[in-house]
């Protein structure tokens, strides 16, 4: 999707904000966060406009993450951070705060006062048969990925898209963000 | 992984004998000892969600939220930086579509993706795995990341070391590091026939913190 002159953060890949840019390449760029968690804390983004993960494609997510664990890698090597995370949070209920797909990467520490922890729930056999059985009517599409090396779209994925009803409520709720 | 009731001596008789292993068998000792291992050979039960010939996903069984899926890889890797580029591309496609399934199948408005590198990160299994949570509003899960102010020269020294460590020169700023795409390290994998001091000695990082080092503190302990 083209850039969008609302988004913060394609203004900062289209140079309009200054950051401290870390990596870039023909799809992702990488900026440390001023305000991050810990110092060393990176966005990864794809330089094209998507609000959520589903919506960027195969092969941009592939490099979106390839880059954000060669950072991590990075964090180890040159920081020395005793453990790294990689975080996303898609759509506003997770959490999101910026419409436009965002990696975190977070270099810890012993004690570092982040808490990416959850309270871990018990459910019943009933309930885990329940969500298991219906994830499973989904997940079954999958397998048709986009190939970097062919040049058009050979086969469609199967997987429905998002649809425009559906990826119009997400956009549009992420764009009630300041 | 199960407590173990071992004396001192036998802990101390195992750590010898892993200290001695070459990353090869280090490898294969870690696998046998990997629940995660396991439950991919079929040899423990776990409600799956999605599999194919690189990686399975279940269902976690303590879970943040109904449908917290566990995505693993196939091949045991303790941590993601041992993942090479390509694998780590299909995981994270196959993460993408998980997420748009739980969209899909059980009302979720939203994910959240989390990998854990290393105990301080909150990593407590021995086999890399992606965490996606389907989220929907007030669930009650929060993950909000602390806001730290941090000293402008502080990002800048921090934002050097990393464009060195990437490839890039630190010295023009404005330059952001390029790094070419897919590029195996050959010192990963070490030749077979090898004596495990040399391999282990190749597999090292030049750098301070030796990745090998944080893979093996969540395995045997």
């Amino acid at each position: 999707m083209a850039p969008r002159q609302s988004c913060l953060v394609c203004q900062i890949v289209g140079n309009k904000i200054p950051s401290k840019k870390i990596y870039e390449d023909d799809f992702v760029m990488a900026v440390l966060d001023v305000n991050g968690a810990n110092p060393g804390h990176c966005f990864v983004i794809p330089k094209n406009h998507y609000p959520i993960i589903e919506q960027v494609p195969d092969i941009e997510v592939g490099r979106l993450f390839q880059a954000s664990n060669r950072i991590s890698t990075a964090i180890f090597d040159s920081l020395g951070a005793q453990g790294t995370n990689i975080f996303v949070a898609n759509g506003i209920p997770a959490g999101q705060t910026v419409a436009h797909v965002t990696v975190n990467v977070i270099p810890r520490k012993e004690n570092d006062g982040i808490n990416l922890q959850w309270q871990p729930r018990q459910l019943s056999e009933e309930e885990m048969s329940t969500v298991e059985l219906k994830l499973k009517e989904q997940t079954k599409n999958i397998g048709h990925f986009e190939k970097e090396e062919k040049k058009p779209k050979v086969q469609a994925p199967k997987l429905a898209p998002v649809s425009e009803e559906e990826e119009g409520y997400f956009s549009r709720q992420l764009e009630r963000l300041p | 992984m199960a407590d173990q009731n071992i004396s001192p001596e036998q802990l101390k008789a195992l750590q010898e004998k892993i200290k001695n292993m070459s990353p090869e068998e280090l490898k294969e000792f870690q696998k046998k000892q990997c629940i995660f291992c396991q439950i991919i050979a079929g040899k423990i039960q776990a409600k799956k969600v999605y599999e194919d010939e690189r990686v399975l996903a279940i269902l976690d069984i303590n879970p943040a939220n109904p449908g917290h899926v566990l995505l693993l890889t196939k091949e045991h890797y303790s941590i993601m930086p041992q993942i090479p580029d390509d694998e780590v591309s299909y995981v994270f496609m196959v993460v993408k579509a998980i997420s748009n399934a739980m969209l899909r199948s059980i009302d979720a408005q939203g994910a959240n993706i989390i990998v854990a590198n290393g105990i301080a990160a909150g990593q407590r299994a021995q086999h890399f795995m992606a965490h996606i949570i389907p989220r929907k509003e007030n669930d009650g899960i929060s993950f909000a990341l602390p806001q730290k102010t941090l000293d402008e020269k502080e990002i800048g020294a921090v934002g050097d070391k990393l464009i060195a460590a990437l490839g890039g020169t630190a010295e023009k700023e404005e330059q952001p590091a390029k790094i070419p795409l897919p590029e195996k390290k050959a010192e990963e994998e070490p030749a077979a026939g090898q004596k495990p001091e040399a391999a282990k000695a190749m597999a090292k990082p030049k750098s301070g913190i030796d990745l090998d080092d944080i893979a093996k503190l969540l395995g045997v302990k």
